[in-house]
C-alpha cells in the first residue's frame, strides 16, 4: 500500500496544526478599557469625573436605587413627611422599628463610598495625567474633592462614625479599615472644601452646566460650618455667595421643581436627570409617580406631614391666602389648591377630584413629566439660593445679626409672595427658621429636613431633641423613637458582615 | 528554565506521534474469517449479540439465526462477544475459523466497557468512582432532556430543578457543593465538551458520571465538578433497522395554594386595615361589586406534550450509520409559554485498511424555539416572581374586557395597576436557537496494541432573541406608552483537538495500557443587539421601522485551553490495579505566571474475589477502591487579571448641559478590584470505595465515601463598600471542605416468570467553609424582596448558604405575656414572639440563628421494573431529606400591608376569638414586623415523589410480524403522579439555580403533573 494515503495525509496536517506555542493560551482583550489603555486623554479624565458624580445618583445609578433607596432613607424620618402605610417602602424607618439591615441607609453608605472611591482614582491619578492643561488638571481635581467633601458629609451626618478613605486601595490588607472619629471627617470635608474652593472653575460652559463650580464648594463649606455651629465662618462663607452677584432667587418658586429652572440662577448645585434616551440610556427618576395621588396616575408613597400643612397655611400671602410657594409646594384641600395630573398633563383643582382621592394632601415638587418620557428628567437641588440665604440668616442670627438674619429671611418669603417677618428676637428667629421658614421653604427636598432635625438636637445651641420635636409634630410612631439610637443611622449589617473592624451605633 | 521546555513540548509531541504514525502503516498483515454460532444456554440463537476482535473496533452482529461472518486481522488473537443480559465472553481464536459460542445469561453486567475520559476501560478494572447509567431505564422516562432523567438514578448526582418552566435546564451537582464559585459540571459528547441541554435523550448511547479525581483527573481543568460523559448511538453492522419511539402527554399543574377570593379578601383586609388604625379600602367595602377573578386559573393552562423519534441505524463491515430525527414539543403550563426541539443526528464509521483505520464522523443539528417566562432564579436581589404578580393579583380585577381594543380589562383607578393574564400574553419574548455539533474521530491502530487517535469536534451555537412589547395601558404602573422592540444574536464558536496515542498490551498476568495525549480548545463568544424604545405601531416587529430612542450593543470574548495529559493503567492477576494519571492544563483566563495548573490523581483496586484464597461462594465481587487526586476549576470569565476599566451604562453615566433634556457623558473608571494573581481553584479529592457483588452479581453494592478539600476558590469576594468598589473582584478567596456518601444496589431477578430489578441509590454530602474571602467576611443573600430580607448567611464554619434567620416562639396572646417578654414593645397580642437568642434584652439582627440549608442530607432513588409475559411495568420513586426550604412566596402571600391580594389561610389568622390560631393577626401596618425572615416561614422540604409509573405491552412476535412490524410496545404512564411532603409551596424540588440562595423559594413556576401514552416499534 502507499506510504502517502490521503488519509494519512490529514491526519499527518491534523497533528501539525496542533503544534504550537503558548501563544494560543495568549487571547488579546478586545473587549474592556484596562488600567493601561485608560487615564490618558483629556477625555478620559473626563470620563473619570463623570462616574464620580453618577454615584449621586445612588451606587448602581439605578432609579430605584435612588427613590427607593436614598431618598427614604433621607427623607422619611423627618416631620415634614408620612409615609403612605400601605407601602413597604421605608416603612420601617419611619416608624422607627427599622432593623440594622435596613437596605436605605445602606444606599446612603454604598452610594457616598462609591463617589469616594470614584474621587479617589481622579484625585490620585488625574494630577500625573501630562495631557491635560494645569487649568483642566485643577478643575478636575477640584470637583473631585467637592464631591468627597459631599459625601463624607452626608456619611458623618447620617452615619457620624465612619471609616475616613482618602486613598483607592487595592491591597487587600488594607479594605478592612476602623472608624474616624467625627472631627476627622468633618476635617476632611473642610481640607477638601478649602481646597476646593480655589481651584475650582466660577462656571462651566453650556455643555457643562451641572458640574460643580468654586460656589458650590464654598456653599457646601458653609453648610458644614453650620453643621458644626462655627457660626463666624458659615456666615462669611455664606456671604461669599451671596455677594458673588452670580445667585439669585427664580422669579417663580415652582421653577425649581418643574425643570424650567433647572441649572439655572438658583441652582448652585443640583444632582443631574435627564429624558435623553438615546443609546440604552437611562437617567431619569420616578418622583414624578412617587408624589402624585393614584388619581393621577401616580404612587403615591409619601405625604406632606398633618403638622407641615397646618405650619404652611399660616404662610400667608398679602391676601390673607396661603402664600405661592405654599400652593406650589402642596395640593391641599383649598380652593385655589390644583395639581399637574399625569393623566392629562394639565393642573386640575383639588375640587374637582376631591372625591376620587385616597389621602387629604400631597405634595406637588417634582410632579411634572417634563421630558414627556414617563419618569422624569427634571434635576433633583441639592443646595439652591434659597437654601443659602436661610443658612446665612441662621448664621447671623446666631451671632447676634438678627437684623440681618431677616432682610436675608424676607427676600426668600417675598419672592414666595408671603408677607415679610417684621422684627423678631433672636431666639424667636431661631424657631422661627427652625420650625417654619426652613420647613415651609425646604418641604421634602432632597436631604434637608432630617438633617436640620439631626443637628439641632445634636449641637450646643438651643438643642431641641428629635423626639420632642416629632411627637410634637404628630410624627406617627414617633413613640418608638429612642435617643441617641434614632439620632443616627444604624452601621448597615451588610458592611458589618464584611468588616469586622467596625464598631456598631450606640443603641443598634 | 521549565518555562522553555513545555513550550516546546506540544511540537516535539506531534512529530513523535508522526513517526509513530508511518512506521507501522508499511506493513500490514492480512485478514481471514471467521464464523459462528451465538446461542444462549438453553441453546436458542441470539439475535444482535456483539461479536468483536478485542481492542479493536472490527466486529459484527449476529443475525437472526445467531450466525456471524467476521473478517479478522491474521493477528487477531481473541473475539469478545457481549449482549446485553449477558455475561461477556472473550475466546482466544487459536487459529480456528468456526468459534460456536453459548452465552451465560447474567444480570451482572461485570464486564462491561465503561467509556471515561480519552477512552474505554472494562468496569471490572475500574479504581476510580465511575456511575454508569442505565441509559435504558431513564430513556423510559418522559422528560425532553437527559439531565432531568438524571434526577435519582445516580448517587452522588443531584439534579434539582431551577423552575419548572419547559425547557429550562435543571441545576445539576455531583456530589454536593464544592466550591462557592462555580458548581457546573463538564459534559463531554462523543469526546469532546459540548452543550447537553441540545443533546436529544433518545440519541444517547452511554452516560457514565466520573465522580473522584481519579476518573476526572483526565479532564483537570474542568472537573472539579464532576465530569458527564456522554456517548451517542452509533450504526451496527446488519440489515437497516428502524425504530420509531413516541409519546403524547398532558400536562397540568397542581395548585395548591388557595388565594382568598374576593369576600374573603374583603374580610381580611377590613380587619386588617382596622388592626392596623387605617381607613378600610373603599373597594372592600360591599362584596357584591366588582369580580371574584381566579387570577391563577387564568394564567396557567393545561399542556399538551409529545415527542416523536426515529431511527435509521445499519451498516456494512466498511461503513455504518446511524441516523435520527426527533421533535419535542411542549405547550407550555403558562399561557404564552411553550418549548420546542428539533433534532437531527448522523453518526457514521468506515472501517479501512483492513479495520486497522476507524474515521467516525458525526454531525448533530438541534433547533430549539421557546417562548419564554423570566423567572427571578438565582443569587443576589430579589426581582419579581410572575406567578407571585399572578396570585397577588385583587381578585376584584376582571381579566378580560371585549371593549378593550387588546381583548384584556384595565383596571378601575381604585384597584391599581396591572393585569397579570394582559401583560403575559401580550409579551412576545422568544428564542430560536440552534446548536450544531459536528465530530470527527479517526482510530488507527499502529502495531501490537498501539493505537493513535485523533478527535476535532466543533460546536457552533446561533441563539437569536426577540422580544416585543405593544403599547398598552393597565394602569400608570403597567403600561407601555411605545410598542418596544428588542433583538439580540449571539453567536457561539467552540473547537476542540485531541491528539492521542494509546498503548494497550497484556504480558502474561501484567496488564498494561498507557494512554498519552495533547488537547486544544478554544472557544469565542459574540453577540449583538439592538433595541428601539418606539415603533410607529404595535404591529411592526423589526428595528428598522422603529422611530424612538434606539440602541446597540454586543459582546466578544475568547478563551482558549491547551492541554498535555496521560494516563497509566495496569494490573496483576485481574487482582491487583493500579492508575495513574496527570494533565497540564494552561488557560487563557488566567495571567502570564498562573496559566498552568497541574493536575494528578492515583488510585488503586484489590479484587480480592479473584485471590485463589477467597472462596465465599456466595459473594462474587469483592473490590475495595482507594484514590487520591487533584481537579482544577477555571469557569469563570475572560481577562479577570487586568485591571479592568469599567464604562458606560446606568452606573457611571451622567448627564450635563444647559438643556432640559441634558446629553449623556459616559462615564468610566475602576468598580472593583485588580486581581492580577488570579489563578487555578484546586480540589483534592480522596475517594474510598466498595464494590460487592453476591451471588453471581444477582445483588450487586457499590459504596463511595469521599472528602474533597477545595483552595484558592474562586469566589465574588466581599469587599467592604467602604473601598469604593461596587462590584465584588472575582477572585481565589476561600478554602472548603465537602464530605459526602454514595451507595447503591442492584438486584436482577431473572429466569423465573416474572423478572424483576431493584435498583436504589442513596447519597448525601455535608460541606464546610473553612476560609473566606480576604478577612473572613459573611456572604448574605437569599433575598426575598429587592435590597431586603436576606434569608441565607454563609460563613467560616458552616456550610454555604445556610439559612440565618429570626426565631419564633409562637404568638402573644395577651399584653401581660408581651410585657412580660419585654422586647418588642411595639407588639400586640397576635403577633408574633421573637426570640432573644443571646439575651441581650433587645431583639436585634444578632438574634438571629442559623437555620439548615437547602442542600438535602440525603437524596435517594428507587426504581423497581418487573417483567411479566409481554407485560412490563416500571415504578421509579425520588426523594430527598433534611433540605429546608424558605417559603418566601407564603411570606409575600401573608402580608396584609399592601394593597394585593392574600393567602386564603388569612381567614383564619389570630384574632381575640380565633386565640389558638399559629397565623399571625392580620395588621396593615404589621408593627411588629411579623413579615421579617424567620423560621415561621421556613419549612422541611423532604419530600418522596412518585416519579414515573409506567406499564408497557410487547406485542408477540409472531403478532406483530404479521403486520410487518419486529417488535412493537405500547406502554401508558404518568409521571410526577404523587408527591408526599410537609412542604406547603408548590413544590419541594425546586430549588432556586443560586448556591447562596438554594431552598429560597421566590414563587417559581411548578413542576407538572403528567399522564402519557406512548409507543416504541422497531421494523
Amino acid at each position: 500500500m502507499k506510504i502517502f494515503h490521503p488519509i494519512f495525509l490529514f491526519i499527518l496536517l491534523a497533528s501539525f496544526a496542533t503544534s504550537c506555542s503558548d501563544d494560543f493560551i495568549d487571547v488579546e482583550n478586545k473587549e474592556t478599557l484596562t488600567e493601561e489603555s485608560f487615564w490618558q486623554t483629556e477625555e478620559h479624565a473626563i470620563q473619570a469625573l463623570t462616574a464620580t458624580y453618577a454615584a449621586l445618583q445612588s451606587a448602581s445609578g439605578s432609579k430605584w436605587a435612588f427613590f427607593e433607596e436614598m431618598y427614604i432613607a433621607m427623607a422619611y424620618r423627618g416631620d415634614d413627611i408620612v409615609n403612605n402605610s400601605s407601602e413597604i417602602y421605608g416603612r420601617s424607618l419611619a416608624n422607627f422599628t427599622n432593623t440594622t439591615d435596613e437596605s436605605a441607609p445602606f444606599n446612603v453608605w454604598q452610594a457616598s463610598y462609591a463617589g469616594i472611591g470614584r474621587a479617589n482614582q481622579v484625585i490620585e491619578r488625574v494630577p500625573g495625567m501630562d495631557a491635560l492643561s494645569n487649568e483642566t488638571r485643577n478643575a478636575i481635581v477640584g470637583e473631585a474633592k467637592f464631591l468627597r467633601a459631599l459625601y463624607y458629609f452626608w456619611l458623618v451626618t447620617g452615619f457620624e462614625n465612619v471609616p475616613l478613605v482618602t486613598k483607592f486601595e487595592t491591597n487587600p490588607d488594607f479594605l478592612f479599615p476602623s472608624q474616624a472619629t467625627p472631627a476627622q471627617v468633618w476635617s476632611q470635608i473642610e481640607t477638601d472644601l478649602r481646597e476646593a474652593e480655589t481651584i475650582m472653575q466660577d462656571s462651566h460652559g453650556p455643555s457643562w452646566k451641572g458640574r460643580a463650580t468654586k460656589w458650590s464648594a464654598k456653599a457646601l463649606l458653609g453648610k458644614a460650618y453650620l453643621f458644626q455651629e462655627k457660626w463666624t465662618e458659615a456666615a462669611s462663607k455664606f456671604k461669599e455667595v451671596v455677594d458673588s452677584g452670580k445667585f439669585d432667587l427664580l422669579p417663580n418658586y415652582d421653577d425649581n421643581f418643574n425643570g424650567r429652572g433647572e441649572n439655572g440662577v438658583e441652582s448652585i448645585f443640583e444632582i443631574q436627570f435627564t429624558g435623553d434616551r438615546s443609546n440604552g440610556n437611562d437617567e431619569r427618576h420616578p418622583f414624578n409617580f412617587e408624589v402624585s395621588p393614584y388619581t393621577f396616575g401616580g404612587w403615591e408613597l409619601f405625604y406632606p406631614s398633618e403638622w407641615l400643612v397646618e405650619e404652611m397655611k399660616t404662610d400667608l400671602g398679602a391676601d390673607g391666602n396661603p402664600s405661592e410657594r405654599v400652593y406650589q409646594s402642596i395640593f391641599f384641600d383649598d380652593p385655589q389648591s390644583d395639581m399637574y395630573s399625569l393623566y392629562g398633563g394639565d393642573n386640575v383643582p383639588y375640587a374637582d377630584v376631591a372625591g376620587e382621592l385616597n389621602h387629604p394632601k400631597y405634595f406637588k415638587k417634582y410632579a411634572y413629566n417634563v421630558d414627556e418620557n414617563y419618569y422624569t428628567g427634571t434635576n433633583i437641588v441639592l443646595i439652591r439660593y434659597a437654601d443659602v440665604l436661610l443658612m446665612y440668616a441662621e448664621a447671623l442670627n446666631e451671632i447676634g445679626k438678627t437684623t440681618e438674619a431677616i432682610d436675608e429671611i424676607n427676600k426668600v418669603r417675598v419672592r414666595g409672595k408671603a408677607v415679610p417677618l417684621a422684627s423678631l428676637t433672636k431666639d424667636e428667629l431661631r424657631t422661627q427658621i427652625r420650625h417654619h421658614e426652613r420647613p415651609v421653604e425646604l418641604a421634602m427636598e432632597y436631604g434637608i429636613r432630617w438633617f436640620d432635625l439631626y443637628r439641632w438636637s445634636r449641637g450646643n445651641t438651643a438643642p431641641e431633641s428629635i423626639k420632642a420635636t416629632l411627637e410634637a409634630h404628630g410624627k406617627p410612631f414617633a413613640g418608638n423613637f429612642v435617643e441617641p439610637k434614632h439620632q443616627l443611622f444604624p452601621i448597615p449589617l451588610q458592611e458589618m458582615n464584611i468588616n469586622q473592624n467596625l464598631k456598631q451605633n450606640p443603641g443598634w | 528554565m521549565y518555562q522553555k521546555i513545555t513550550k516546546h513540548l506540544p511540537l516535539c509531541f506531534a512529530w513523535m506521534l508522526l513517526g509513530l504514525l508511518l512506521s507501522p502503516a508499511l506493513g500490514s498483515t492480512p485478514d481471514k474469517i471467521i464464523s459462528g454460532v451465538v446461542s444462549d444456554a438453553s441453546g436458542m440463537p441470539l439475535i444482535g449479540v456483539n461479536v468483536s476482535v478485542e481492542n479493536s473496533a472490527i466486529g459484527t452482529i449476529t443475525e437472526v439465526d445467531g450466525s456471524y461472518r467476521l473478517s479478522v486481522p491474521d493477528n487477531a488473537n481473541v473475539l469478545e462477544f457481549s449482549y446485553v443480559g449477558f455475561l461477556t465472553q472473550r475466546v482466544e481464536i487459536n487459529g480456528r475459523t468456526t468459534i460456536n459460542v453459548t452465552l451465560q445469561s447474567n444480570n451482572l453486567l461485570l464486564d462491561e466497557v465503561v467509556v471515561i475520559g480519552y477512552g474505554r476501560q472494562k468496569k471490572s478494572d475500574l479504581t476510580g468512582a465511575v456511575s454508569s447509567v442505565n441509559v435504558g431505564e431513564i430513556q423510559k422516562l418522559p422528560t425532553a432532556d437527559i439531565t432531568t432523567a438524571l434526577q435519582g438514578q445516580v448517587a452522588g448526582v443531584n439534579v434539582t430543578s431551577a423552575t419548572g418552566a419547559p425547557g429550562r435546564p435543571p441545576v445539576v451537582r455531583i456530589r454536593g457543593l464544592g466550591t462557592i464559585g462555580s458548581n457546573e459540571p463538564l459534559y463531554v459528547i462523543d469526546g469532546i465538551p459540548g452543550d447537553i441541554a441540545y443533546v436529544n435523550p433518545s440519541d444517547i448511547e452511554s452516560l457514565n458520571v466520573l465522580r473522584d479525581a481519579s476518573a476526572a483527573t483526565i479532564y483537570g481543568s474542568r472537573a472539579s465538578n464532576g465530569v458527564v460523559i456522554v456517548t451517542t448511538k452509533r450504526g451496527k453492522t446488519g440489515e437497516p433497522r428502524v425504530t420509531l419511539n413516541s409519546f403524547i402527554g398532558t400536562h397540568s399543574l397542581t395548585n395548591n395554594v388557595e388565594m382568598a377570593n374576593k369576600a374573603q379578601y374583603n374580610q381580611i383586609m377590613k380587619e386588617a386595615r382596622a388592626n392596623g388604625g387605617d381607613d378600610p379600602l373603599e373597594f372592600t367595602l360591599d362584596d357584591s361589586q366588582y369580580a371574584d377573578t381566579n387570577w391563577p386559573d387564568a394564567f396557567m393552562k393545561d399542556a399538551f406534550e409529545q415527542k416523536y423519534d426515529l431511527g435509521i441505524s445499519g451498516g456494512a463491515d466498511a461503513v455504518k450509520y446511524h441516523f435520527s430525527g426527533g421533535f419535542y414539543d411542549h405547550s407550555g403550563t403558562v399561557i404564552n409559554t411553550g418549548f420546542q426541539r428539533y433534532n437531527a443526528r448522523l453518526n457514521l464509521d468506515f472501517s479501512l485498511l483492513n479495520n486497522r483505520l476507524t474515521i467516525s464522523p458525526g454531525i448533530g443539528y438541534a433547533r430549539t424555539n421557546s417562548k419564554n417566562i423570566f423567572e427571578p432564579t438565582g443569587e443576589g436581589n430579589a426581582s419579581f416572581s410572575p406567578f407571585l404578580y399572578t396570585y397577588s393579583a385583587l381578585p376584584h380585577k376582571e381579566v378580560y374586557d371585549s371593549n378593550s381594543p387588546n381583548g384584556f380589562a384595565v383596571p378601575p383607578n381604585i384597584l391599581g395597576s396591572g393585569n397579570p393574564v394582559g401583560e403575559r400574553s401580550l409579551e412576545k419574548d422568544q428564542n430560536e436557537n440552534d446548536y450544531l455539533q459536528l465530530g470527527i474521530s479517526t482510530d488507527l491502530k499502529i502495531y501490537d496494541g498501539l493505537s493513535y487517535q485523533f478527535q476535532f469536534g466543533a460546536n457552533v451555537g446561533n441563539n437569536y432573541n426577540f422580544y416585543h412589547l405593544p403599547a398598552y395601558f393597565f394602569g400608570p404602573q403597567a403600561l407601555v406608552e411605545d410598542p418596544f422592540i428588542s433583538e439580540n444574536r449571539s453567536r457561539l464558536n467552540q473547537w476542540t483537538m485531541n491528539n492521542l496515542l494509546n498503548y494497550q498490551k497484556d504480558f502474561g498476568d501484567h496488564s498494561l495500557g498507557l494512554m498519552a495525549g495533547i488537547s486544544r480548545e478554544k472557544s469565542q463568544f459574540r453577540s449583538t443587539g439592538g433595541v428601539n424604545r418606539k415603533l410607529p405601531s404595535s404591529s411592526l416587529e423589526s428595528l428598522s421601522s422603529g422611530i424612538g430612542d434606539e440602541a446597540s450593543f454586543g459582546f466578544n470574548s475568547t478563551n482558549t485551553l491547551q492541554s498535555y495529559f496521560g494516563r497509566l493503567s495496569y494490573n496483576f492477576g485481574n487482582r491487583y490495579f493500579v492508575q495513574g494519571s496527570i494533565r497540564r492544563d494552561g488557560s487563557s483566563r488566567f495571567g502570564s505566571d498562573n496559566r498552568y495548573g497541574n493536575f494528578y490523581s492515583v488510585s488503586l483496586g484489590w479484587a480480592i474475589h479473584n485471590e485463589n484464597f477467597f472462596n465465599v461462594d456466595a459473594i462474587s465481587e469483592l473490590k475495595p477502591r482507594f484514590s487520591y487526586g487533584t481537579l482544577g476549576n477555571q469557569n469563570i470569565g475572560d481577562h479577570l487579571f487586568l485591571a479592568r476599566i469599567a464604562s458606560g451604562g446606568a452606573q457611571l453615566n451622567y448627564p450635563f448641559g444647559d438643556a432640559a433634556r441634558q446629553a449623556i457623558m459616559v462615564g468610566a473608571l475602576s468598580t472593583t478590584l485588580p486581581t492580577p494573581n488570579i489563578k487555578w481553584e484546586e480540589t483534592a479529592t480522596t475517594n474510598i470505595g466498595l464494590d460487592l457483588g453476591l451471588w453471581e452479581d444477582k445483588w450487586m453494592l457499590t459504596f463511595d465515601y469521599f472528602i474533597a478539600n477545595t483552595t484558592d476558590m474562586l469566589v465574588s469576594v466581599p469587599v467592604p463598600a467602604s473601598s469604593g468598589i461596587t462590584t465584588f473582584p472575582l477572585t481565589n478567596g476561600g478554602e472548603m471542605e465537602n464530605k459526602g456518601w454514595e451507595f447503591s444496589t442492584t438486584y436482577r431477578n431473572r429466569g423465573g416468570k416474572l423478572d424483576f430489578d431493584i435498583i436504589a441509590n442513596l447519597s448525601g454530602s455535608k460541606n464546610k467553609v473553612t476560609k473566606l474571602g480576604f478577612a473572613d467576611e459573611s456572604f448574605t443573600d437569599g433575598y426575598i424582596e429587592f435590597e431586603n430580607f436576606p434569608t441565607t448567611r454563609t460563613e467560616v464554619g458552616g456550610e454555604i448558604g445556610r439559612f440565618y434567620l429570626y426565631q419564633t416562639d409562637g404568638i402573644f396572646k395577651s399584653q401581660a405575656e408581651i410585657d412580660a417578654h419585654g422586647i418588642q414593645p411595639n407588639a400586640q397580642p397576635g403577633d408574633f414572639k421573637f426570640v432573644d437568642t443571646n439575651g441581650d434584652g433587645t431583639l436585634s439582627d444578632d438574634d438571629k440563628v442559623f437555620f439548615g440549608s437547602g442542600l438535602p442530607k440525603f437524596e435517594y432513588g428507587l426504581t423497581l421494573n418487573a417483567y411479566y409475559k409481554h407485560f412490563d411495568f416500571s415504578i421509579f420513586l425520588q426523594g430527598t431529606q433534611g433540605n429546608n426550604m424558605y417559603n418566601g412566596m407564603k411570606m409575600w402571600l401573608y402580608r396584609t400591608d399592601r394593597i394585593e391580594n392574600v393567602s386564603a389561610d388569612l381567614v383564619n389568622a389570630w384574632s381575640p376569638s380565633n386565640p389558638d390560631s399559629d397565623i399571625p393577626r392580620n395588621v396593615s401596618t404589621d408593627p411588629n414586623s411579623n413579615i421579617r425572615p424567620s423560621d415561621y416561614f421556613l419549612e422541611d422540604a423532604s419530600y418522596l415523589r412518585l416519579r414515573n409509573l409506567q406499564i408497557g405491552f410487547t406485542l408477540p412476535e409472531a403478532t406483530s410480524k404479521t403486520i410487518g412490524i419486529s417488535s412493537a410496545r405500547i406502554y401508558a404512564g404518568a409521571y410526577n403522579l404523587l408527591t408526599i411532603t410537609g412542604y406547603s409551596g408548590f413544590d419541594p424540588g425546586i430549588g432556586n439555580s443560586g448556591l447562596l440562595s438554594r431552598g429560597v423559594d421566590r414563587g417559581f413556576y411548578p413542576l407538572t403533573k403528567s399522564f402519557v401514552f406512548g409507543l416504541n416499534l422497531g421494523f
